[in-house]
């Protein structure tokens, strides 16, 4: 396949998509290219918060005032994967006392919302909470399903004529003396090679950014640096719980759909495809988790798994070895300041909450290293529909409860309301169209598209169901099912591994004697060997 | 009022456990916190993948502390209660049957209920598999994808309308079971499955659901009316076949004489070198007296071992500790489906099975532990799980005689 675009875009993270959609709403031809699925790296991987800002105020009040103006903004072009949480900042008894004044004053000069509240205010409406808090400040954090929000971006880009392509791997980008022209590479589904030529081409490959840089010749060093984070088996707070304290380990407690998800931690690694989850980072969790609610231990960890940020290190600068030390802020290059390599830009660093600002100036350069004047329309253009509400699983209750079983049982048609993920309510209806939508027989998929599988039993019984529907849907050669079903498996093994004790453990025994003992799926012939650290899958 | 027996447990093992002392006159008791594995077993008793497990274990298995003898004893036992209870459980010991799962592989068992019995795959006949359109846990063509690749003379799947199911929500296999147990019923299934049964293979396999309380008698009446062979598949819990076992077995060791009592929180302690137990319920705690104690409260699945944040691992009721890594990540396998270390976790025993303290002596010379809290096994990988379950079980109430 060989196609020209204006704009080239690739990674299909939070940074990418933004990029896609501002472009194709400037009017660009742009095409965006992405190896895996939708929010597969980092945006997908992270504990779901959407800044007040507040975090940032003393150290980077830069990045505070831009994720104030930019949660403002998204809570109105995004509303159906945000929920207005509210946000707590509390001072834990081991938090240093001085740190609750400067926050408060650092709140004001970088006008991130804030209001003082009382420990015995903030403990009405969090009940878990620690009573030993001294202090207790309200902000405007909020909590974001970054799944339903790179699905709509894509679902956008595409309503303004932007292409998105998944599952297709850059291999080589092409250069025409010290300009780039354009990249090839292979669609993984279909094995085919592709060439598509590009005015220009926007690297926003985040944590694996250095590697785009690097096939064009160029040295980008962004350092993985890893964040742990661990899923609880329900909502503990109902409000984002920052601790008032310098930004540092298991800070942070996010109420996310069904569950509540601490994070997190930071360390850097050389490889962002592949990194153990380690027993001590599990402890450190649970162990900051207890100073925010202090029967934290006692609920059920549901699983742990970790996001590789992108952190741009400057090799001009000195060597730095704290990655929370290196710049949250973007950065933006030029490779053709930069390097003398012209036709290409990338953007590294950088948050969720601020993506659409970084979209923005990244297309403004783009714009103007092709000589073209296109006004920016993000801030003013809806990414959800005008009548877009909050998507909530109880939502998805009321609906299943007011249109199910019209279809009379005895039929030949298996009902459509049929519930598969008791867990997240993911009906038939829901998989069949997906898997019509996308082809793909991918579980995982599925997974990110519907949260199937996401909830408590950690797909223990829908995996069954849904491969069957798969199978069914695609006739697919058995192999491909089977191996699929287990790679399901494993990727939901992966994030349970490190949290295996009490409750979990039990549960993994279940799980094991459904798959193992009662289907017998660990002797069933494969098409591919099962990968411990999944990277890309084709079918 | 004091017992012979106490069981801790409503599983496989203390249930079977309770039938044995029953019949022998033993004035027995079981508690339990709640029912045990039963309902989400196959149904199956598989004794080992490798008859050879039984023939030579190795020294720290459950099976090298309760013997061979046990073995032939308990399957010889159980078998005699199941026909009994009109539910007769086919096959004989070092031998095994291979039958087709929920997802097309196959799987070993050494006793069967007769309602499995036709699925055996090595039987030559042609045989197809048939699903309920609107039953989520059975893929009939998933199944039959992955069958035929093995086995040339299965046939394409064939969908059977079932009648009434519930119509507000899902329904589950225990749905399905207690309708096939009315005979007007079936006679309605007869006549909605003549149709698409015609030109389809003698030998029909069927998610396990043909009824709770009357199986065979429904799989009867169905084969006739049809001219047909009928076989369940077992599949995604709740489990009807083991259902009907926890029924006939609960059944058999009431009619005789022993007391049931399941709810409570049950609590032991070992008071001066003597097991001692406790029920609480909600509040209320009473203490019962036995002459020998028997723990078959099963592994970390059942409730029977608790594993902690820090590493700790111990049994539930006594507190007993097991021997385990401190480094959780020392318990499991990198992959999903294993093996994983932490399936030998448990109580280590004698040939009394008497659990072992730290220094390998008796904890209490009144106590036994039987089933899947006995350490040494990885049931999964050795497909033994019901044969410790039933031998140890047999061999416990063998020692207090």
């Amino acid at each position: 396949m060989k196609l020209s675009t204006e704009i080239l875009i690739l990674g299909g993270g939070a940074t990418g998509l933004g990029a896609a959609w501002d472009a194709a709403l400037r009017g660009f031809k742009t095409v965006l290219l992405e190896k895996g699925d939708l929010a597969h790296g980092t945006s997908g991987r992270y504990h779901g918060l959407l800044h007040s800002g507040g975090r940032y105020v003393l150290r980077d009040p830069q990045s505070a005032r831009e994720c104030a103006a930019e949660n403002a903004l998204l809570r109105r072009l995004m509303p159906s994967c945000i929920e207005d949480t509210g946000g707590l900042f509390v001072t834990a008894p081991a938090d240093p006392a001085d740190y609750a004044d400067q926050f408060f004053a650092a709140c004001k000069t970088c006008a991130v919302p804030v209001i003082e509240t009382s420990p015995a205010e903030a403990l009405q409406r969090e009940p878990l909470l620690n009573p030993k808090i001294t202090r207790a400040f309200r902000v405007e954090d909020a909590s974001c399903d970054s799944f339903d929000a790179l699905h709509l971006l894509a679902r956008a880009v595409r309503a303004a004529n932007g292409e998105v392509m998944l599952r297709h791997r850059v291999t080589q980008i092409i250069r025409s003396g010290n300009r780039i022209v354009g990249v090839t590479g292979e669609n993984l589904v279909t094995g085919e090679s592709f060439t598509i030529y590009a005015d220009i081409v926007l690297n926003c490959a985040g944590a694996w950014a250095g590697r785009i840089a690097a096939m064009a010749g160029c040295e980008v060093k962004v350092t993985p640096g890893k964040g742990l984070m661990i899923a609880m088996n329900s909502r503990l707070v109902n409000t984002v719980i920052n601790r008032c304290k310098p930004p540092s380990d298991g800070d942070i407690i996010v109420p996310v759909g069904t569950v509540s998800v601490i994070g997190t931690t930071d360390t850097a690694v050389p490889n962002p495809d592949k990194y153990a989850i380690e027993d001590w980072e599990v402890e450190l969790l649970m162990a900051e988790g207890e100073q925010i609610i202090p029967s934290f231990r006692q609920h059920r960890a549901l699983r742990a798994w970790a996001g590789v940020r992108p952190l741009y290190e400057d090799t001009k600068k000195e060597e730095q070895k704290d990655s929370r030390l290196m710049s949250r802020a973007h950065a933006l290059l030029d490779h053709e300041s930069r390097d003398g390599v012209a036709g290409m830009l990338s953007m590294v660093g950088g948050k969720f909450t601020t993506f659409r600002r970084m979209a923005q100036l990244l297309v403004d350069t783009a714009c103007a290293k092709l000589g073209a004047e296109r006004k920016c329309l993000t801030k003013d253009t809806l990414i959800d529909s005008p009548d877009a509400k909050l998507h909530t699983v109880s939502k998805r209750l009321a609906s299943l409860e007011s249109n199910k079983w019209h279809v009379a049982s005895s039929t030949a048609q298996p009902p459509s309301h049929q519930i598969i993920c008791e867990c997240e309510l993911v009906t038939r209806a829901q998989i069949e169209s997906h898997l019509r939508e996308s082809g793909s027989p991918i579980l995982n998929d599925l997974r990110r598209d519907l949260r199937l599988g996401m909830g408590p039993c950690q797909a223990g019984f829908c995996a069954y169901r849904a491969v069957g529907i798969i199978h069914e849907t695609l006739q697919l050669a058995p192999p491909i099912s089977n191996s699929q079903l287990l790679q399901f498996l494993q990727e939901r093994w992966k994030g349970e591994r490190p949290v295996m004790w009490g409750h979990s453990l039990r549960s993994l025994e279940f799980d094991l004697h459904i798959y193992r003992n009662l289907l017998g799926v660990d002797t069933l012939p494969v098409e591919r060997e099962i990968e411990v650290y999944p990277t890309e899958q084709t079918s | 009022m004091a017992y012979d027996i106490l069981i801790i447990g409503a599983g496989l093992s203390g249930l079977f456990a309770g039938c044995l002392a029953a019949r022998r006159r033993k004035k027995t008791l079981l508690l339990a916190r709640g029912v045990g594995g039963t309902h989400i077993g196959a149904g199956t008793i598989g004794v080992a993948d490798d008859p050879s497990l039984v023939k030579r274990p190795p020294p720290d298995h459950p099976y090298a502390a309760v013997g061979k003898k046990s073995m032939q004893a308990a399957l010889d036992e159980f078998r005699i209660i199941c026909a009994e209870a009109g539910y007769p459980m086919r096959g004989e010991p070092g031998k095994n049957f291979s039958l087709p799962t929920a997802t097309g592989a196959a799987r070993h068992a050494c006793l069967i209920p007769e309602t499995m019995i036709a699925g055996d795959l090595s039987r030559p006949e042609p045989f197809a598999l048939a699903h309920f359109p609107g039953f989520r846990d059975f893929s009939a063509a998933f199944a039959a994808a992955n069958i035929r690749l093995q086995i040339t003379n299965h046939q394409l799947p064939i969908a059977l309308p079932l009648p009434h199911l519930p119509i507000h929500r899902d329904s589950y296999a225990t749905d399905i079971a207690r309708l096939f147990d009315r005979p007007d019923y079936r006679n309605e299934v007869i006549a909605a499955w003549e149709p698409s049964l015609a030109g389809a293979p003698k030998r029909i396999g069927l998610p396990a659901a043909l009824g709770l309380q009357c199986a065979l008698e429904a799989k009867r009446h169905i084969e006739s009316a049809l001219g047909l062979e009928l076989f369940e598949i077992p599949i995604l819990p709740p489990s009807v076949p083991g259902l009907r076992l926890f029924n006939l077995l609960r059944d058999d060791f009431q009619n005789h004489g022993g007391r049931l009592i399941i709810g409570p929180t049950v609590k032991g302690r070992i008071e001066n070198g003597t097991a001692a137990v406790s029920a609480d319920t909600n509040g209320r705690v009473k203490d019962y007296k036995a002459e020998v104690v028997i723990l078959a409260s099963g592994g970390f699945l059942n409730g029977g071992l608790i594993a902690k944040f820090d590493g700790a691992i111990h049994d539930s009721v006594f507190g007993l500790p097991i021997e385990a890594p401190a480094q959780r990540s020392a318990w499991t396998s990198e992959h999903f489906l294993g093996p994983h270390p932490f399936a030998k976790f448990g109580l280590r025993v004698n040939k009394t099975l008497q659990p072992l303290d730290a220094n390998g002596k008796p904890a209490a010379p009144n106590l036994r532990a039987i089933g899947s809290i006995l350490a040494g096994a990885d049931r999964l990988s050795e497909g033994s799980r019901e044969g410790i379950e039933l031998a140890s079980a047999w061999r416990a109430v063998e020692t207090t005689a």
